[in-house]
């Protein structure tokens, strides 16, 4: 491409052409317009005088400038300019775009992506090969061929939530020779720079930044108020403020923010931490927190179960107001060990019972209220925890049965070692077996037991035992209950009968047991001793996905990886556990990378480059049409109609508005001048064009055979027309119709209160049989309920109807079979004697419902012939007769009244009755 | 002549002065050259020419009087058949471009009314109008122009052609030479005027556009007055 500044071309040898433009300018000025023969009377008149112009023979200057112009354009539009044309060295070698396609990447992806399509156009239009290399996902060999190869890769490319290794290396590094166009992020990742001297190696290095600023969220601190969230950033420099939502499941289990809490990162801070305070309910919910506006993995912070904290209930039946006895208390250690990975809630057992905890510690408790209803607590889940005591030493039981809420008999009384009564010395404890919850834990010297109570030896003791004196004492058993389990230390909770509450251990075994009875904290070694496996995985946007099966990962594995594709961030679960991988680590810093010299960076914001060509041709093609309006009026034929046709075009053009929307006036003259017959536009195309037909057709028989001429009818939409100048208006209900609102059912209401009438027409009659209610009869009761309508019902034998103009017995329309609703007569009058009829109604009816479908028998086309099919043959055209008599017969109704009704024409009637 | 008898009633000689009545021989020549066919829109000269001459031979011949042509071919006669031959006169084909009035059978104190475009000769018109006022005969002319004659509404290169053909001329800018083609023709108007005026004939012009019924109304009206 040939740069001139800002214009650059694609094909300049064209513009050589722009050398012919004088040739062609003298060319055209010798050639003058050829004139026009015109026979003329006076020429006798002519034959003396000469022009005053001499040189008029030549074209005028204005036209060749016009001329030329129009050449010049043609010519520049065809070289293909280009408006700030992409600085990139006209090459021909291979080019690699390499994204790195990271998380990092995520928020202005699509951006990216715009921008690799563009340069591999570019490079396709000089015919470079170009390759696409994605750095989180190196597929396969890089094979440089078609830009349009390349660019379905970019197209179906998706960033991923790792960072990019180093693996590309090798794939390059047995190339040939290439330039590299490379969008990269901000964040620096290893291997960055040996990649970045590898790419140097094969050629030039064109490097385009990403420009959003990387924001991540560091890992949730859990406090006994609530959770420590934190935030970093890449660059300091300007304050920012951004909003953290906190996503659980509400209590109805639906997901959404449960809180909103804003972060407000100063002028040079780069890390922010805010303390949100939450009831621990609501902690317990949270599944995820995010950074609102960052569509990035790394604002993303799933929640495992390590931000759970178990509901612990410690019951010892102390009597209150024993305050100076604290460290006497049975429950004190125990508090003090379980407050800091629990919360801890008290009462009475039956209180503590409702609240549901994960686990509930007694402490010496013989004599236990509510025994049923903790041992449904403890076979549904829980876990019970029970510390020996005198009391519990005292208490009678019964050693040949067994208590559900003890893991085994016990024997009266119990031992004491170590003291002036006893042989031996104080036990130690025996190291914990692998099937115990305590497996791992140390076993310190000093931990003595002096007194405990003992179990009763059985066949089954060895399999309850979980922890054992040194010489073989079961020191805690637990018994598995339905879900739950119910563990019993041998020892009292405080110091009385040993020193394990005041020992590291005891904090250790208690928060084992809280463990099992709640899969909440763990410590590192759980997480490496299971396998876990992959169910929610996180992509580069944040946004979590359910996977299907995938294999399990070991926990080892897991612990030494970072975020890789075989260890992505997302929900790992092994059994019942839970465990969050996230993106950031406690201590991630992002750092930004750092380029060398070498390296030629571009700014994204780069003017765009816009190709000019078509502008130009455009240019030329309307200089050729002004052009030939000039040479027109130069040689003089450019005069009265056509220049009067050609502003009618350009008027009506521009004002096509003005001249498609009739007037209100306009209209109302053409509706009152002659009797109009009008219908409702429902909207449906169709149905208006069927309405339109009919009421045509029955304007034509009107015509045809009575003294009422009514004109083409016309179509009224309630909201913007008048009603009061149409007669009758037509009404057909489609399901797709709107129903009127406030306004148009006031117009509808002093329509009809003026003296209207308006035929519903629901066009169901052939489905709507013995009463059922379509939903169009639905939808034409709810558009009747707004109406003031008088009382309906089905028309009686006598009605005026049947005899104001035809005389009729049944009014099908389409179909035969519906019942004509119309206003009930206001008296249950009785016939005259002699008269055939009752003097029903003074007045018209001012309504008339029913579902035949006459519009479809009435339709006329364009010729006068009947549009659409009804009945079969001969008999469908006799009921298309009567269906016309039906709206003859209707619309003399509505124009005379009950005219019909009168006096005057029973003798008539009687005859024409009578034969 | 002396009226003796109502002389004898006074002293005064009185003189009686007779009228003898006779018909009126009115001739009529209707410019048949093609430049007369010449029609930009409606009629053409010719056949508004045609038209206005024909009429006033109908009234003048109700009227009692004798029409007839100009020239040798149709001797003034009244009655119906004379109004047919002259029509059939009126509708000579043409020979030639322009023409000039033949006055070569004119009664000495008859009507003359030549209707042309007077685009031709100028001295030859003068020439027959002269003669045909040295022989007492009292004359209009009534001169029929086509609206774009009298406008000249053409711009740009333009090839005048007349209507038969043989005359042409050439203008690179039609729109310049119309000022000059007016006033020619209104040179043309004037000098007919004045030769009209100086033997005590009508002039007037009328043009294709206007209603025919004003052309005939002048027409008649100039036949009344004599001067």
């Amino acid at each position: 491409m040939n740069v001139f500044g800002v214009l650059g071309f694609t094909t300049p040898w064209l513009l050589l052409g722009l050398l012919a433009v004088p040739i062609l300018w003298m060319l055209l000025r010798a050639v003058p317009p050829a004139p026009t023969r015109r026979r003329f009377g006076g020429v006798a008149l002519l034959l003396r005088l000469t022009d005053d112009d001499l040189q008029a023979d030549k074209t005028p200057w204005w036209i060749l400038l016009l001329r030329a112009l129009v050449v010049v354009s043609l010519i520049v539009g065809l070289s293909g300019p280009v408006l700030n044309p992409i600085a990139m060295a006209d090459k021909t070698s291979d080019l690699l775009i390499v994204m790195e396609g990271s998380w990092a990447d995520a928020p202005d992806w699509a951006a990216q992506k715009e921008e690799a399509l563009r340069v591999a156009q570019q490079a396709a239009t000089y015919g470079r090969k170009v390759a696409f290399l994605q750095l989180t996902a190196p597929s396969g060999a890089v094979v440089f061929s078609a830009a349009s190869l390349a660019q379905k890769q970019i197209q179906t490319a998706e960033p991923k939530a790792w960072r990019p290794t180093a693996g590309a290396l090798e794939l390059i590094a047995g190339l040939g020779d290439f330039d590299s166009y490379w969008m990269a992020s901000e964040l620096d990742w290893p291997g960055h720079a040996e990649l970045v001297t590898e790419l140097l190696a094969h050629g030039q290095v064109v490097v385009s930044p990403s420009k959003t600023s990387s924001i991540g969220l560091l890992p949730i601190t859990v406090l006994a108020r609530g959770i420590e969230v934190h935030a970093i950033r890449l660059q300091a420099g300007k304050p920012w403020q951004i909003r953290v939502d906190l996503i659980g499941l509400d209590p109805s289990g639906i997901e959404r923010s449960l809180q909103t809490i804003g972060l407000a990162f100063e002028v040079d801070e780069l890390r922010v931490s805010q303390v949100v305070e939450l009831p621990q309910e609501m902690r317990n919910r949270i599944s995820r927190v995010i950074l609102t506006g960052h569509r990035s993995a790394s604002a993303v912070r799933l929640a495992d179960d390590r931000i759970k904290r178990p509901e612990i209930a410690i019951l010892s039946g102390k009597i209150a107001g024993r305050e100076g006895l604290t460290l006497l208390s049975s429950d004190h250690y125990l508090t003090q060990a379980l407050s800091p990975v629990a919360d801890l809630i008290g009462g009475t057992l039956e209180d503590v019972l409702l609240a549901n905890p994960d686990m509930i510690v007694l402490a010496d408790m013989a004599q236990i209220g509510a025994k049923a209803a903790l041992e449904d607590w403890v076979t549904q889940g829980g876990t019970l925890i029970r510390f020996a005591g005198p009391r519990l030493a005292a208490a009678s039981f019964n050693s040949q049965e067994d208590n559900p809420l003890l893991p085994v008999r016990l024997r009266a009384g119990g031992r004491t070692v170590g003291g002036a009564m006893s042989w031996g010395a104080p036990k130690t404890l025996q190291a914990f077996e692998v099937h115990t919850p305590f497996y791992g834990l140390p076993t310190p010297d000093e931990v003595r037991v002096t007194a405990q109570v003992l179990a009763e030896p059985g066949p089954n003791l060895a399999a309850h035992v979980i922890a054992r004196l040194n010489d073989g004492t079961p020191l805690v058993t637990r018994k598995l209950l339905g879900q739950g389990q119910v563990v019993l230390f041998h020892v009292t909770a405080n110091t009385d009968w040993s020193n394990l509450p005041i020992s590291g251990l005891f904090v250790s075994m208690l928060e084992r047991l809280s463990v099992i009875g709640f899969s909440g904290s763990f410590e590192q070694q759980v997480l490496t001793d299971n396998t876990w496996q992959l169910v929610q995985v996180l992509d580069a946007f944040g946004s979590l996905k359910n996977v299907g099966d995938r294999a399990g990962v070991k926990g080892e594995f897991l612990a030494l990886e970072g975020v890789t594709s075989e260890t992505p961030a997302g929900v790992y679960q092994a059994d019942d556990r839970r465990w969050a991988r996230n993106i950031l680590k406690q201590d991630s810093v992002f750092t930004a990378t750092s380029w060398p010299t070498a390296v030629q960076l571009v700014g994204q914001v780069a003017p765009r480059s816009k190709a000019l060509g078509a502008w130009f041709l455009v240019a030329a093609l309307t200089l050729l049409a002004v052009d030939i309006l000039v040479a027109l009026s130069i040689s003089g034929k450019l005069r009265g109609g056509p220049i009067v046709a050609l502003a009618c075009v350009v008027m009506v053009g521009l004002s096509a508005e003005d001249l498609a929307a009739q007037t209100a006036q306009d209209r109302a003259i053409q509706a009152t001048r002659d009797v109009v017959l009008a219908y409702v536009k429902t909207g449906d195309v169709a149905q208006d064009e069927i309405s339109h037909a009919g009421l045509t057709g029955l304007s034509l028989a009107l015509n045809q055979r009575t003294s009422i001429e009514p004109v083409s009818p016309m179509g009224i939409s309630l909201g913007s027309n008048e009603l009061a100048f149409y007669p009758l208006l037509y009404w057909p209900i489609t399901l797709g119709q709107n129903r009127p609102n406030v306004d148009e059912l006031r117009k509808l209401n002093r329509y009809i209160k003026g003296g209207g009438m308006i035929l519903f027409d629901t066009r169901d009659s052939e489905i709507a049989l013995f009463g059922k209610s379509t939903k169009e009869g639905r939808l034409l009761q709810e558009i009747a309920a707004g109406l003031n309508l008088p009382p309906i019902s089905p028309i009686l034998q006598d009605h005026v109807l049947t005899r104001s103009f035809y005389l009729l017995q049944e009014f099908p329309g389409r179909s035969a079979r519906g019942t004509i609703w119309v206003e009930a007569p206001q008296s249950s009058e009785h016939a005259i004697e002699g008269m055939p009829f009752r003097n029903l109604n003074d007045g018209v009816t001012p309504v008339v419902i029913g579902g035949n479908d006459w519009a479809a028998a009435w339709a006329v086309d364009k010729a006068g012939q009947p549009l659409l099919p009804i009945g079969r043959g001969m008999s469908g055209e006799r009921q298309r007769e009567i269906a016309l008599r039906f709206g003859i017969n209707l619309i003399m109704h509505v124009l005379t009244g009950n005219y019909k009704s009168d006096q005057v024409h029973v003798p008539e009637l009687l005859k024409r009755l009578g034969e | 002549m002396i009226d003796w008898r109502r002389s004898a009633r006074a002293d005064d000689r009185y003189v009686r002065e007779n009228e003898w009545q006779a018909a009126q021989s009115v001739q009529f020549w209707v410019d048949t050259s093609t430049s007369m066919l010449f029609a930009s829109q409606g009629v053409s000269k010719h056949q508004r020419a045609a038209t206005l001459a024909l009429s006033v031979a109908i009234l003048l011949s109700n009227a009692g009087e004798k029409v007839g042509s100009s020239d040798k071919l149709l001797p003034a006669k009244s009655g119906r058949a004379q109004i047919s031959a002259l029509a059939h006169l009126f509708n000579r084909t043409p020979d030639h471009d322009f023409g000039s009035p033949q006055a070569d059978d004119l009664k000495p104190h008859s009507i003359a009314v030549f209707v042309s475009d007077f685009f031709g000769d100028f001295a030859e018109l003068e020439r027959s109008v002269t003669a045909a006022a040295d022989q007492q005969v009292y004359g209009a002319l009534l001169m029929v122009l086509d609206p774009q004659e009298v406008s000249f509404p053409f711009s740009g290169r333009t090839l005048f052609e007349s209507m038969s053909g043989d005359l042409r001329h050439e203008s690179q800018k039609a729109d310049g030479l119309r000022a000059k083609y007016l006033s020619v023709l209104h040179d043309r108007q004037v000098a007919l005027a004045s030769l009209a005026q100086s033997v005590g004939w009508q002039f007037h012009c009328h043009t294709t556009d206007q209603l025919a019924s004003s052309g005939l109304m002048w027409l008649y009206q100039a036949l009344e007055y004599r001067r």
